[in-house]
C-alpha cells in the first residue's frame, strides 16, 4: 500500500471508530497491507512516521494509554477545541486574506525558503482566484509570494508563544540566565524583532522580552500553573503605540529634556517617532521636549546622531550628557 | 503545503482531506471548480479521487468511501463517517495568516473585507487572538511612501533629498525606483541611482523629500533586484570589538561575522565587517566604557577614533552655547 492510500486509510479507519485503536488492531483492520513489515519494530516505525505526517497536516490524531491497560496505547482522532474551526469567511474575505498572505513573505531567520501563509487558507478552500489569477496559476506558482510588499522574519519560538496567547496557557523559557514563567499576552514585530509582552507568573508584573534573546526553546507549562496571574487578564490588551523610546524605559523620576537636532537628524527622528513634541523649528534645527526616565537610554539614542544633536536643557541633564561623552574621550587618556 | 503544481505525496493527502468534505458539503462539484477553489490541477485531482475510491481501506467492507466522477467531470462523494471535516487550522497556520493580515491591514487602512476576515479568524481562535499579533513594517511618512510606490509602479524617475546615514551627509539623488518593500521592519526603496551610477538602497525614514521627475515608463526594471541587507563582500575590512557580556545588546543589530565568549563569561569578542567610517563612529560611541576595538586590517586601536568623535560632540555643544540665541537655555526643571 503506498503512502497516499495508507495515510487516508488510517484517517478513515480512526474516524470510523468511536474508541481508540491499538496499533495491532489498526494493522489487522487494514488487512495487513498498510504495515506488512515482518519486523514489528520496522512496522511500528513506519506507523510512527505516518502519525507524525498526519499531525503535521493538522489531523488531530491522539495517542493515550488505555486506562485499564496502561502498557498499551490507543490511537484516535479527536477534534479539540483549541484548533480553529472554519471561521465562516465569505469569498471576498478569503480573497482579502489570500492577498495579504501572498503580499507578506514570512521567513524564519536563517532559512532560505518562505513559509507559505496561504497554507491555512487551503483548509477553508480559500485559494480561489480574485485578483486576476486562477487556482491553476497558483498551482503552477513559485514558493515565494508574488509581488511581495514586505518580508517578515519569524522566530523559532513564535508559534509556541502564540499558542500560549490564544489558549491562555503559561509558558516558560530561559532569559539572561534565569528561568521565566509567564502568561503571554501579545506579540509585536518592531524593526524586524519580535517582542513578547507577558505577565510574569511570579510577580504578576508586565514584562517585555525579545524573542531572539530567549535561550533555547519556549516550553508550554500546565494550564493554571504559577499562581494568581494565570487567567487573571481578560479581553484584549491595548498595544503600545509607536516605536520603543529608549529614554522612557526606566524607573527614575521623569525629567523633561530639551534637545535640538539639525534638520536631517530631526527628519529621521520624526520618521521614527512621528508624535515627538516639537517646541521650535527653523530650517537649521528642530527642538524637541522629551520626557526622560532613563538618561542612559537618551544618551544612547542621541549618540546615533553624533554632533547633529545638542542637549539644551535642563542644565543638569546637559552636564550629565557632556560628562558621559567626556568619558568616551577620557578612555584613551585624554580627559577634557 | 508549498502551493506548487508538483505536490508531494503528503501534500496530496492533505489536499484530499480538505477536498473530500468540501465536495460532500456541497452535494457535489465540478472538477474545474474544485481545482480553482483549492489551487490544484483538475486532472491530478481526478486521479487522486479515483485512488481514494479504489484503494482506501476502512477495514469494514460494509462501509466505504464512494467517489463518482461523471463524464462531465462532476464529482459526488459519499463519506460514511469519514472525511467529514477538513483538518483544522493549527496555531502556526493561524499565526501566519494573522501576522500577514495584520501587517496588510496596518498598511492599507480600513478595509471592508480584510478587517472582518481578521475579526472572524480571531474569533475562531479565541477572545485574545485579535490583539495577539502586531506587525510594524517600518517608519516613515505614509504620503512619501505612496508617492514612491506610485512612481515605482509607473516606472517614473524620482529625485530624492536623502540623508546618507553612512556618509553623514545630505544630498540630492536622481533614482529609477525599482522596488519598494519592507525588510525586517524598515522600508527601503531600491533603484538605480544616477548620481552613483549603480544600484542603491534608500531607507525611507532617511528620505527627507521626494518628487517625480519625467514621464512614466522611463526605465525598465531588471528581473532580479537584490534585497538590502544581503550581507557584505568577503573582502570587507573587519573590526574586532571586546565588549562586556552584559552589554551584548549593543551589537545585536550589527552584522556580526564572528562571536566568542570569554572563558569566564564576562566579555564577548565580536568581529564586524565595516564598510563605512561614520557608521563605525556611531557604533564605537555606543560601546560601554570597558570596551575595546581594533581594526584588524591595520591593527589600529579604534578607541582614539571614538575619542575624536566624542570630541566633536563636545565641541558642538560648546559652539551651541556660544552662539547668540541658540545656546543652552538654562535649567528649567
Amino acid at each position: 500500500m503506498d503512502k497516499f492510500t495508507r495515510l487516508l486509510s488510517l484517517v478513515a479507519l480512526l474516524e470510523q471508530r468511536s474508541h481508540p485503536q491499538t496499533f495491532e488492531s489498526i494493522k489487522e483492520q487494514l488487512r495487513g497491507e498498510a504495515y506488512p513489515q515482518t519486523n514489528p519494530e520496522t512496522a511500528r516505525r513506519s506507523f510512527e512516521r505516518d502519525k507524525d505526517d498526519l499531525l503535521s497536516m493538522g489531523v488531530p490524531l491522539v495517542a493515550a494509554p488505555f486506562a485499564d491497560d496502561p502498557s498499551n496505547t490507543g490511537y484516535t482522532i479527536r477534534r479539540e477545541r483549541s484548533e480553529v474551526s472554519d471561521p465562516g469567511l465569505t469569498p471576498a474575505e478569503l480573497a482579502a486574506l489570500r492577498m495579504a498572505a501572498r503580499a507578506m513573505a514570512l521567513r524564519h531567520e536563517g532559512v532560505e525558503d518562505f513559509e507559505d501563509a496561504t497554507d491555512g487558507l487551503r483548509k477553508f478552500g480559500g485559494l480561489a482566484g480574485g485578483d486576476g489569477e486562477t487556482g491553476q496559476d497558483l498551482a503552477a506558482g513559485a514558493g515565494a509570494p508574488v509581488d511581495t510588499l514586505a518580508e517578515i522574519r519569524l522566530d523559532a519560538n513564535i508559534s509556541e508563544v502564540f499558542g500560549g496567547i490564544v489558549d491562555r496557557r503559561p509558558v516558560g523559557f530561559g532569559y539572561n540566565g534565569q528561568v521565566r514563567e509567564v502568561l503571554p499576552r501579545h506579540l509585536r514585530s518592531l524593526s524586524g524583532n519580535w517582542y513578547l509582552t507577558c505577565d510574569d507568573l511570579g510577580t504578576g508584573e508586565t514584562r517585555t522580552y525579545r524573542l531572539d534573546r530567549i535561550e533555547g526553546s519556549v516550553l508550554p507549562l500546565p494550564a493554571g500553573e504559577g499562581g494568581p496571574a494565570t487567567g487573571s487578564s481578560t479581553g484584549s490588551d491595548p498595544l503600545p503605540s509607536g516605536r520603543f523610546r529608549p529614554w522612557e524605559f526606566g524607573s527614575a523620576e521623569t525629567v523633561t529634556v530639551q534637545v535640538a537636532l539639525d534638520a536631517a537628524a530631526a527628519a529621521v527622528a520624526l520618521a521614527e517617532h512621528p508624535d515627538l513634541e516639537v517646541t521650535a523649528e527653523d530650517p537649521d534645527r528642530t527642538v524637541f521636549n522629551l520626557d526622560v526616565r532613563s538618561p542612559e537610554g537618551l544618551w544612547n539614542w542621541l549618540l546615533r546622531f553624533m554632533d547633529r544633536a545638542v542637549v539644551l536643557a535642563p542644565q543638569h541633564m546637559r552636564e550629565a550628557y557632556l560628562a558621559h561623552v567626556s568619558t568616551l574621550t577620557a578612555e584613551q587618556g585624554a580627559p577634557r | 503545503m508549498s502551493g506548487s503544481g508538483r505536490l508531494s505525496e503528503s501534500e496530496r493527502v492533505e489536499l484530499m482531506l480538505c477536498v473530500l468534505p468540501w465536495i460532500a458539503a456541497r452535494g457535489g462539484a465540478g472538477l474545474e471548480d474544485i481545482g480553482a477553489h483549492f489551487g490544484a490541477d483538475p486532472a491530478k485531482l481526478h486521479a487522486d479521487l479515483d485512488r481514494v475510491f479504489y484503494d482506501v481501506e476502512i477495514g469494514d467492507p460494509m462501509t466505504m468511501v464512494t467517489v463518482d466522477v461523471d463524464p462531465d467531470g462532476f464529482v459526488t462523494v459519499i463519506l460514511p463517517g469519514s472525511f467529514e471535516e477538513p483538518p483544522r487550522l493549527d496555531h502556526t497556520e493561524a499565526l501566519h495568516l494573522l501576522a500577514a493580515g495584520t501587517a496588510m491591514a496596518a498598511l492599507q487602512g480600513a478595509s471592508d473585507t480584510l478587517d472582518p476576515a481578521l475579526d472572524k479568524l480571531a474569533a475562531a481562535l479565541g477572545p485574545r487572538a485579535r490583539s495577539a499579533v502586531q506587525v510594524d513594517l517600518g517608519s516613515g511618512d505614509p504620503e512619501l511612501r505612496e508617492l514612491l510606490r506610485a512612481a515605482t509602479r509607473e516606472q517614473c524617475r524620482v529625485r530624492l533629498r536623502y540623508f546618507s546615514w553612512g556618509a553623514d551627509t545630505v544630498g540630492d539623488r536622481t533614482v529609477d525606483p525599482y522596488v519598494l518593500r519592507s525588510i525586517r521592519g524598515e522600508w527601503y526603496l531600491t533603484g538605480h541611482c544616477h548620481d552613483r551610477g549603480a544600484l542603491r538602497h534608500f531607507r525611507l525614514d532617511r528620505v527627507l523629500a521626494a518628487e517625480r521627475v519625467g514621464d512614466p515608463g522611463a526605465f525598465e526594471v531588471p528581473d532580479d533586484v537584490p534585497e538590502p541587507l544581503e550581507g557584505f563582500a568577503d573582502d570587507t575590512p573587519l573590526v574586532e570589538m571586546h565588549i562586556p557580556a552584559g552589554a551584548a545588546w549593543v551589537v545585536d543589530s550589527l552584522p556580526v561575522a564572528q562571536w566568542e565568549e570569554s572563558d569566564d563569561g564576562e566579555m564577548i569578542t565580536v568581529r564586524i565587517p565595516v564598510s563605512n567610517e561614520t557608521w563605525l563612529d556611531r557604533t564605537l560611541l555606543r560601546l560601554p566604557a570597558q570596551s575595546r576595538a581594533v581594526d584588524l586590517s591595520t591593527g589600529d586601536d579604534l578607541m582614539a577614533r571614538r575619542a575624536a568623535a566624542a570630541t566633536r560632540i563636545l565641541d558642538r555643544h560648546a559652539a551651541d552655547a556660544a552662539a547668540p540665541g541658540t545656546g543652552s537655555s538654562g535649567d528649567r526643571s
